[in-house]
């Protein structure tokens, strides 16, 4: 799995990415906190002894976090196919699955040594510093075995989708309209059935609109959303202390491990399989061409119908002809749109 | 022992390699030619594991190579880019090379680095001659047995041309290497490829050594009171390689002796044989006038 060819090969694919990343996790982390300790420092000295306030909120953090990795995915993967780079790496003594599992650990390395290096950093601060009086980093462990694992979930699943994404950019694209999936889709239904109101119970809306049961169950599966849900607070005043750590329930920590373990396996598959004459492309696989096609223009033309339906409402009731007008556009438009984009071929510069 | 065996691959729909199948052994030098999208450089992809084949296989000695990438430490193959690695430091990929190759000789490496005075730095700040004489040098220093080279000279200028291609013969005669060789450049498959292979229609025209090529073949020089008889013209091992005036040149593929006493009973005024070249040959049989070179 581990192969120092390999690895160094990757490095040098996504050398910058890789720095954004431990620089993403250093200024979140370890930078806010020592400004926070210097603050506290200060406020506790000249204005109030015992008065004292922290929060952590991951909704602030993981977007870099999670760009980083979507990143790091797309060179690792996408930027070898896009300058076909793979003509050097493939002709290679090495077997597809090394290739492919050094990727892998490649990335989960750089995600754990970025959250280990930045959190340990962070608690060092919290000991050595004024914010050690007042409360103990306990939640920076649990936060960073959640990071983890949601992080390698969604390294894990942008490289799966590099599996058959072609090039850079519909590696990038791919992976985030597929993270956001789960929630996309359910929006695009709710949209088909609100403006269907009289072919559906009430009921039918209500369990798919925002804020229902289902809607909240789907969400803890939409790998990027719960990563924005783990939130610290304490607070300390007039000898009072009130502090709260709030997550996701334990289920949602097995999602991305379900994600992880499903998203390598795949990938694993076919990546062995890997169509290298298609690289540059939009997609690998000849094969998925079809399904890729049914999707993209029915997706697009949910979209287009929920788009034009609100954009031309009747009385703040979405219009179904309007609706039925942006679904034929919209999926016209992509259907002829993807079928272009199915001749490119996008290439860049080797490295 | 190279062997490919009945190589079979649909790309887009297209069947651009179809039943190929050679062998080559170790000590040989052989070009492959073809002209532009018949399917030489796919069929090298295919050979060292970048593509795979819809059917066949390529095997040396005996290990398939897209089942065991392992046998890969036997051969290397260079693209006809010079943009690889070129964000590299020659000490990178040497590092590199080393972590990948059993038996890079990093020491030959640098021996041959000083011996056609390449500097030791990035390889972009490289000329396009120096990048091909560098990832030429690189691939000998694997001490591979075959070396898979794609267009290797295109163009470059006549000395990093000739420095390479001495280089080459250098090589296989003293290390007992294979090199296959793709490339346009006739001439340069004439001064030192054993056997030329042919591809034409993503299929294998010919497979033959350079003197069987030349001996299947005359090229001749005719001039007759009332230009070519057509009977000589309808003659299907015989074709016309050009007419000025009188002045026809014809090119004999097999049957020489016959065609030539088909020739002669015409009385022609004038009959001359000429030095041929290969390129003669495989405008012949590769494609007419509408040859790429």
């Amino acid at each position: 799995m581990f192969h120092k060819a390999l690895w160094m090969r990757n490095y040098k694919l996504s050398k910058p990415v890789i720095w954004a990343l431990y620089s993403a996790g250093f200024f979140s982390m370890p930078f806010i906190f020592l400004q926070k300790a210097r603050q506290t420092s200060f406020y506790n000295t000249n204005v109030n002894a015992s008065e004292y306030y922290n929060d952590f909120h991951s909704a602030n953090i993981s977007i870099f976090f999670i760009i980083a990795v979507v990143l790091i995915a797309s060179l690792v993967i996408g930027q070898e196919r896009s300058s076909h780079s793979t003509d050097f790496t493939f002709s290679l003594p090495l077997s597809r699955k090394d290739i492919y599992l050094s990727k892998w650990l490649f990335g989960v390395f750089h995600i754990t040594a970025a959250l280990a290096v930045n959190i340990g950093l962070s608690y060092l601060i919290y000991i050595f510093s004024a914010l050690n009086k007042f409360e103990k980093p306990n939640f920076l462990g649990l936060y960073f075995l959640y990071a983890f694992l949601f992080l390698t979930a969604i390294y894990t699943f942008a490289l799966f989708i590099g599996t058959f994404a072609g090039n850079t950019v519909t590696q990038i694209v791919f992976s985030v309209i597929f993270l956001l999936f789960p929630v996309g889709v359910l929006g695009l239904i709710g949209a088909f059935i609100k403006v269907h109101w009289d072919l559906f119970s009430s009921e039918a809306y209500n369990r798919v609109s925002f804020g229902s049961d289902l809607t909240s169950i789907i969400s803890q599966w939409t790998l990027p959303i719960p990563l924005f849900e783990f939130s610290y607070y304490y607070q300390s005043s007039l000898g009072k202390v009130s502090t709260a750590l709030d997550y996701p329930p334990l289920w949602v920590w097995l999602v991305p491990v379900i994600y992880t373990s499903a998203s390598l396996a795949a990938g694993l598959y076919l990546f062995t399989k890997t169509k290298n004459e298609n690289n540059g492309r939009i997609l690998v696989f000849d094969k998925l061409k079809g399904f890729f096609t049914f999707g993209i223009v029915t997706c697009f033309a949910l979209a287009g119908g929920a788009f034009f339906g609100d954009a031309f409402d009747v009385y703040g009731e979405p219009n179904l002809f309007s609706y039925y007008m942006g679904m034929l556009t919209f999926g016209s438009l992509s259907y002829f749109g993807i079928k272009h984009l199915f001749k490119a071929k996008l290439q860049l510069n080797k490295l | 022992m190279l062997k490919v065996h009945q190589i079979h691959k649909t790309i887009e729909g297209n069947d651009v390699l179809q039943d190929i199948s050679f062998t080559l052994e170790r000590g040989s030098i052989a070009g492959m030619v073809g002209r532009n999208g018949v399917g030489k450089s796919t069929l090298l992809r295919t050979i060292v594991g970048i593509f795979d084949p819809d059917s066949g296989t390529v095997t040396i000695d005996d290990i398939d190579v897209h089942k065991n990438p392992a046998i890969k430490q036997k051969i290397t193959y260079v693209p006809d880019s010079s943009e690889l690695l070129k964000s590299y430091s020659v000490k990178d990929i040497v590092k590199l090379y080393d972590a990948v190759y059993e038996n890079f000789d990093a020491g030959y490496f640098y021996h041959l680095m000083n011996r056609f005075g390449l500097p030791k730095k990035k390889l972009r700040s490289y000329s396009k001659g120096m990048k091909a004489l560098f990832h030429m040098i690189l691939s000998f220093s694997t001490k591979s047995e075959y070396i898979i080279l794609d267009e290797p000279t295109n163009g470059l200028d006549p000395i990093v041309k000739r420095q390479i291609l001495t280089f080459i013969i250098e090589e296989v005669s003293e290390r007992n290497v294979c090199v296959l060789i793709s490339t346009h450049h006739l001439d340069e498959i004439e001064k030192i490829a054993d056997t030329v292979i042919t591809l034409k229609e993503g299929r294998i025209g010919s497979f033959t050594t350079i003197e069987e090529a030349k001996n299947s073949f005359r090229k001749v020089q005719t001039v007759f009171t009332d230009g070519l008889p057509d009977a000589v013209a309808a003659l299907p091992n015989v074709k016309v390689l050009n007419t000025t005036g009188r002045v026809t040149t014809l090119l004999i593929n097999g049957n020489i002796k016959e065609s030539l006493s088909v020739i002669s009973g015409f009385e022609p005024l004038f009959i001359e044989e000429l030095p041929m070249s290969l390129e003669d040959i495989f405008i012949s049989t590769l494609g007419g006038e509408e040859y790429v070179s």
